[in-house]
């Protein structure tokens, strides 16, 4: 067997699209999504909103250069008439108006190891391929979801959700009998059956008056499923809509159960594909879809009684690598998208949990002084049917020509080790028989003092997996990080997340570091995991990575740890820790567990009138959409209300416990 | 009457009496014989014969266990009377030999058609809890003691003459509680809709009262009466003891309804049925004040809590009512006398009781 480190060029901007994009077999047409921004004539956006509308009409941008058959540039429909309002309007637009969500065929995204550059438009960011979804056909003129006379008071509050597993039919989230609460939904996943919905480009979307006719039609929740196709043992390889518990039921019930139709629903349905794969690579082009198209349909609903509806929405999601320093692409768009609307439009608000991975040890923080060298064990598990990812963050370079540090990584099974500097848009790769297992990527961001580097570490999965990509050896993969330049530096070490999510078949296994340090004697729990104070994994610095903005500034984004409701309200064991460069910790928390002995907390099973226990962040951020939410009914100005938290925890509690919703009509304990 | 040897849990499945434990097998029986036809020897007169036992209460001390119970069931039940003219009530009353008439200790009516149909929301939604109290709630189908015991050191070899006390009461109010539930036949949870289908079999007797409440609460209160008898405290509703002592109790009431297996009603009649049995018991064992009780469940409404019933704080639904009518009354206390057959039991389990009780401050009053 040849195996042997080799060096080539990166083929994609984005280092993980990159590995995706070297390490896959074959695929089917590739659409993947991208993030535009439009390039202004001077200060006016008009010619190249124009122009925009004109290639989305047609199908395909001239310099594509493919026939008349071909479509090779795509929009929803509900983001099209987005584009047709901004250019009726007249109205000068701003930068982040004049961003948009396009689709492109891979081929026409890329040129070298870089974005293709076009006259009206820049890339923001690119997505990677869409994986297992069946493609719509495209409608000539736009049908975007209207939301014909909805009753909109000054009392109203949309609720916003992006999830997986999510029951619309669901009788908490109706107002009446036969009428739900949800005044839109997009499954990304599930296809029409009988007419497509062209008007986006993948899976279907349903409006308050096709689910109405539905629940009038249907009396078990399961039938509309079935009808709808989002439960199809016959078609579908996963039917989240039929197991007892799902995340985005329980999570939704938390948040906006039971209410009235002051809090009318918009939904987006993650399909499996992406909730599959944790990494978030391909989460975050759906995420940042999702989140757009509940924006445009909030936008759009009351538009008859002038009155846009304040919005909060809830990402129970998160990620564990990335610069935790608010420039992360994925956060950085979700941000903007949050505080533009709220500042232009409506207040808006987007909470999102702290991250459960206190003691996942998936962080590590080093100080080297020039020439020194420190190392720690990457453990990559057998049976993990996805990639990992580790990226290591090294502050103090302060623009560097060369990396400021050697990496030596030493593979398990007596593979080769490679010792180097890594180079921008280059990667080192370990191949056996010519295909790569494991690389090593590396790029500078910033400038001048506030200039960061990045080593991004990627490991092939260790077991068969539907992908068939080539098998890398598990086990305790060695690093090693010396500092070659002649100032002291910080490295932080973020392990991606990778495990598999609630409720699906094993696939992902979550890797984790090591050091010989880290099994002194914790005296909470009597077990020898504790980090001793020299080992360089730590608890702190867990914060989920798409939840590192500032807090102080607009309180437009809300970051929501775990508490658990027993004597003195401690975090609860899993809830991360800040401090990030920009955060604490949390801005406050919620219970997610009752007891020791009563775990989670209780909410909407799947099936109407059914109940489930869940625990984690995930269902400690809807309790406070709720609070905000009752809170945006009188005033424009929100800040979550509770009980204040000791100084002591506030790196991982925030600075107050927002208590429990009556969402159960019954007591399981006690209260503290 | 038979019950499970030990304690009574749930109530009335019969068992065997403890002396089937004691029972000699025919083998051992057949060794017995040949033995002695070995070593006996002939046959001698006897000449001076041990004197009888004396007839008070200090032979209690010269039976088994099994044997003691089912003396102190017969004595703490004499004197008991029924009276369920009233088709839809029963009052239960107590005459001792040397009272002329009866005292009352209970009057129960039972709630409406409606009143039950209304509860089964309740029932729906403490099904919620039936995965996760599931340990709890088969524990609770025959175990009750070692939850309540957990509050103090409740050992049974450890406090015998206490756990016997227990029993009794568990036992007792078992038996009288099957006359009520007779007297009242009021359905089960599952009688009313398909889709209750309880996590454990529903026994077979009436609903209301509730026998796990009933039982649970009558041992706790009396349970609280000797830790404040032994410590010489002043019992006090705040006392943490008498706190946890009621909390526990109402939890095992309250698993009962997320079992499936019974209305929040029936605990609340439980509880009422439960308190007032243990006064006259406590009064049956050292001479105590009764206070006579009335529960009328027409027109109940609500869910079971023990501080409610303690505070009387239940009401009839304003459709049969106008002005607010209490579901729960209580009577002017009666004296009642003790037996001296449960007295001695009684003081034995003082004694132990105060071996058992760290010097405790005096409770505030």
């Amino acid at each position: 067997m040849t195996v042997f480190w080799q060096e080539a060029a990166c083929e994609r901007p984005d280092s993980y699209l990159d590995w995706e994009y070297r390490t896959r077999k074959t695929m089917g047409e590739t659409w993947c999504s991208v993030l535009i921004r439009l390039v202004p004539d001077g200060d006016d956006y008009l010619p190249a909103l124009r122009k925009l509308r004109e290639v989305v009409d047609q199908g395909r941008q001239p310099e594509d250069n493919v026939s008349a058959a071909t479509i090779s540039i795509r929009m929803s429909d509900d983001e099209r008439a987005v584009l047709a309002r901004r250019i009726g309007s007249g109205k000068p637009i701003d930068d982040i108006e004049a961003q948009f969500f396009i689709y492109r065929l891979e081929p026409f995204i890329y040129d070298g190891g870089g974005y293709r550059k076009h006259s009206f438009y820049e890339t923001i960011f690119a997505g990677p391929p869409i994986v297992g979804l069946t493609f719509n056909d495209r409608n000539e003129t736009a049908e975007p979801l209207t939301f014909p006379h909805p009753i909109v008071t000054n009392k109203t509050v949309a609720i916003g959700i992006v999830d997986d597993g999510i029951a619309f039919a669901h009788s908490r989230f109706r107002s009446s009998r036969h009428k739900s609460r949800i005044a839109a939904i997009w499954l990304q996943e599930t296809e029409r059956r009988r007419d497509r919905d062209n008007g986006v480009l993948f899976g279907q979307r349903l409006d308050g008056n096709s689910i109405d006719t539905l629940l009038a039609a249907h009396d078990k929740d399961d039938d509309i499923y079935r009808e709808v196709g989002a439960t199809d043992f016959g078609a579908n390889l996963y039917n989240p809509l039929a197991s007892q518990v799902t995340h985005g039921t329980h999570v939704l019930d938390l948040a906006s159960g039971g209410e009235s139709e002051d809090r009318p629903i918009f939904a987006v349905q993650l399909p499996s594909a992406a909730t599959i794969d944790t990494s978030g690579v391909t989460m975050g082009s759906y995420v940042l879809q999702a989140v757009r198209m509940i924006m445009s349909w909030a936008d759009q609903f009351g538009i008859d009684q002038k009155a846009p509806v304040p919005l909060v929405i809830n990402f129970s999601y998160g990620l564990s690598a990335g610069p935790k320093d608010g420039t992360l692409l994925l956060e950085r768009t979700l941000l903007d998208l949050v505080h533009h609307r709220s500042k232009h439009v409506a207040p808006t608000r987007l909470v999102l949990p702290a991250g459960n991975n206190y003691r996942a040890r998936l962080t590590a923080s080093m100080k080297l002084p020039s020439t020194a060298a420190q190392s720690l064990d990457w453990v990559i598990l057998p049976d993990d049917k996805t990639a990992n990812f580790l990226e290591i963050w090294i502050d103090g370079g302060a623009a560097p020509k060369h990396c400021s540090v050697e990496i030596e990584l030493t593979p398990p099974g007596g593979l080769p080790s490679i010792k180097l500097r890594p180079k921008s848009n280059r990667i080192s790769a370990l191949t056996v028989e010519g295909r790569p297992i494991a690389g090593i990527y590396y790029l500078v961001t910033g400038t001048d003092r506030d200039a960061r580097e990045r080593i991004l570490l990627a490991i092939n999965p260790t077991a068969r997996n539907e992908n068939d990509r080539d098998l890398a050896p598990s086990g305790s993969w060695g690093i090693s990080i010396k500092n070659r330049s002649r100032r002291p530096l910080d490295a932080h070490f973020y392990v991606q997340r990778d495990d598999t999510p609630f409720g699906y078949p094993h696939r992902g296994r979550q890797s984790r570091l090591d050091h010989p340090r880290a099994y002194a004697r914790e005296t909470q729990t009597g077990d020898y995991r504790l980090h001793a104070a020299d080992c360089p994994i730590v608890y702190h610095d867990t914060l989920s990575s798409i939840a590192t903005s500032p807090a102080a500034g607009p309180d437009h984004v809300v970051v929501v740890g775990a508490a658990e409701a027993t004597d003195g309200y401690p975090p609860a064991d899993y809830t991360s820790s800040g401090p990030t460069k920009l955060r604490a910790g949390p801005d406050c928390a919620a219970i997610a567990d009752q007891g020791d002995a009563h775990w989670g907390v209780i909410a909407a099973g799947t099936f109407s009138g059914s109940t489930a226990i869940m625990r984690g962040t995930s269902v400690a951020a809807p309790q406070v959409v709720r609070q905000l939410a009752k809170q945006l009914v009188t005033s424009s100005v929100t800040a979550p209300q509770g009980n204040p938290v000791g100084t002591a925890d506030r790196g991982r509690l925030g600075e107050v416990i927002v208590p429990l919703p009556q969402t159960c009509p019954v007591q399981r304990r006690y209260p503290v | 009457m038979a019950w499970l040897s030990g304690e009574s849990g749930e109530s009335g499945e019969s068992g065997e009496s403890g002396e089937a434990l004691r029972s000699t097998s025919a083998s051992t029986a057949r060794a017995l014989i040949s033995s002695r036809e070995g070593v006996v020897g002939a046959w001698k007169q006897v000449d001076s014969p041990p004197p009888n036992y004396a007839t008070d209460s200090s032979a209690l001390d010269l039976w088994s266990a099994p044997v003691r119970l089912k003396t102190l069931q017969a004595e703490m039940l004499a004197g008991i009377y029924y009276d369920d003219s009233g088709k839809e009530s029963v009052a239960v009353e107590y005459r001792s030999r040397h009272d002329a008439s009866s005292k009352s200790l209970i009057h129960l009516l039972r709630p409406r058609e409606n009143d039950f149909a209304a509860q089964l929301d309740y029932v729906n939604n403490y099904a919620a809890l039936r995965y996760e109290r599931s340990g709890e709630i088969v524990s609770e189908q025959t175990k009750i003691l070692a939850f309540l015991g957990s509050v103090g050191f409740l050992h049974p070899d450890r406090m015998r003459r206490t756990t016997e006390v227990l029993k009794l009461v568990l036992g007792v109010t078992g038996v009288i509680e099957m006359r009520i539930k007779h007297a009242l036949a009021c359905r089960r949870p599952v009688e009313y809709s398909p889709q209750i289908q309880p996590m454990i079999s529903t026994p077979g007797h009436g609903s209301l009262p509730s026998g796990h409440s009933s039982e649970s609460f009558a041992a706790a209160f009396v349970f609280y009466d000797l830790i404040t008898q032994a410590g010489a405290t002043e019992p006090s509703q705040t006392d943490p003891v008498f706190v946890q002592l009621m909390r526990i109790a109402e939890r095992i009431a309250i698993n009962r309804t997320v079992a499936g297996v019974h209305f929040p009603v029936d605990s609340v009649a439980g509880m009422v049925l439960g308190q007032t049995l243990a006064e006259f018991f406590i009064a049956r064992f050292r001479t105590a004040n009764v206070r006579p009780r009335t529960f009328d469940g027409r027109g109940f409404e609500g869910d079971f809590s023990y501080e409610r019933v303690l505070k009387m704080d239940y009401f009839k639904s304003k459709e049969l009512a106008k002005r607010p009518e209490p579901i729960i009354k209580e009577g002017t206390a009666v004296s009642m006398e003790e037996s001296s057959l449960l007295r001695r039991l009684w003081d034995e389990a003082i004694a132990e009781c105060t071996l058992m009780i760290n010097p405790r401050p005096k409770a505030a009053r």
